[in-house]
Parts: structure tokens; sequence; C-alpha cells
């Protein structure tokens, strides 16, 4: 238990430190560094709560694909860096005084609860000791909760659809082809038969 | 013993951080009053 208890003040320490370096470093590949720091130690804390499946999603998802592509984006940006860190310490009162008022709001909220109502939560993970949590999840997603994750995917594919038609361009100046002209092409309206007198152009 | 408090206590603290970086990480700074 005193290793699980190390374990955990161990990760949530990097975890806090690295999302401060997140928000406070001038550098936003430095930022993103961090964000993936940060991502490897919740996935840690994950795999504290007996939740692999959840600590390998983390990994393979976010860290994989989410945080890359970010690296990628902020390195084809290429943003400026020095207008952006001139004026960071203007902005210092501000944003501590509502992050100091949100945080005693949230400790305030979370002593005061009664967490019983956790339990419920809990209940559907507790007494199946004999089966791995991504075999459970497997079991129930396809059958007990499959109207919520076709659901889920009809929303990002809405998504998709959305991304596209706001940012899709079409120029005038561009030739595209319109297939069902194409294939609607008739031999009488595209070839004509002319006699060319010698001697003469057309 | 790490109860549920703890990992709540850790989410609200990364919760209150990502807050305080919107707010740090502003362009335009509209509570300033000397801001024209």
């Amino acid at each position: 238990m005193i290793v699980v208890s190390t374990l955990f003040y161990l990760f949530s320490f990097i975890m806090i430190a690295s999302a401060f370096m997140v928000v406070l470093s001038r550098n936003p590949v430095h930022s993103v560094l961090f964000l993936i720091l940060c991502f490897f130690n919740s996935a840690g804390i994950f795999l504290l709560l007996g939740a692999e499946f959840l600590a390998f999603i983390l990994v393979i998802v976010y860290v994989g694909a989410v945080a890359v592509l970010f690296l990628f984006v902020v390195m084809m940006l290429d943003v400026e860096f020095k207008s952006i860190s001139s004026t960071v310490i203007s902005y210092l009162p501000i944003g501590m005084t509502i992050g100091f008022i949100l945080l005693a709001e949230l400790i305030l909220v979370l002593f005061t609860w009664d967490r019983d109502s956790i339990k419920i939560i809990a209940y559907a993970t507790e007494n199946n000791e004999q089966i791995s949590n991504t075999e459970m999840l497997g079991m129930v997603l396809y059958t007990d909760n499959i109207l919520f994750f076709q659901l889920a995917g009809l929303i990002l594919l809405a998504s998709m659809i959305g991304a596209i038609v706001l940012t899709v361009n079409h120029r005038p100046s561009a030739k595209r082809q319109n297939i069902s002209v194409q294939v609607d092409r008739d031999p009488k309206e595209s070839i004509e038969n002319i006699k060319v007198k010698p001697g003469s152009g057309i | 013993m790490i109860t549920i408090n703890h990992y709540l206590v850790l989410a609200s603290i990364l919760f209150v951080i990502g807050i305080f970086g919107v707010f740090l990480n502003k362009k335009k700074y509209y509570y300033h009053i000397n801001v024209y």
C-alpha cells in the first residue's frame, strides 16, 4: 500500500509540475512536450487505479496521435514566441485570481460533498476480479451500450462533415472533373465530321 | 491509503491550472483599464 501511495504522489507531483510548465513555457514546442509528460503520468495513475485499458488508450491515442499532431501543427505554424511571451506578465494577476477562486470553490465542494453516490458508479467494476477491464469493456460496448457507442460515432461523423464543409475552398480557377458530364457525353455532340477542301483551312 | 479525495483534489488542481493557463496566454487583455 505504501508503494501505491508513493507512486501516486510521485505521478501527481510530476503531473502538476508538467501541467504548470505547459501553461508557463514560452516555447509552444516545449509546452507540447510537457503535455506528453503529463499524459504519461496520468496513464501511470490510471494503472494504479487498475484501469489499464484507459492507461493504454491514453498513451496510444493522446500521446501517439493527438499530442504528435499538436506538435506538428505547432512546428508548422511557426508561432512568434516573443509576441506571446512579452505580455504574459500583465495577465498574471487576473489569471492567478481566477485560478485561486476556482481552486477554493472546488476544494470547498469536494470536502462538503457526500461521496457515497460514487459507489454506484464503481459497482460495475467491483466484483469482477477474474476478468480484465479491457475484456469487460469489450463485452458491454457492443451489447448493452451499442446505442451510445453508435451515437458517439454519429456525433464524430457530424463534426467531421462540419469541419469539411466549413473549411472546403472551391476556387473557380481550378479545373475539376465532372464525372456525370463525362459519362453522359454523346458522340453526336462531341464529334463533328468536316470536309476540308484542299488548300483552305477550317 | 489513496482515497477518492486524492484523485478529486488532483483533478481539481489540474482543471484550475488549465483555466489559469487560458487566462495567462490570452492575446487581448480586456480587463485592464489602460489598454487603449
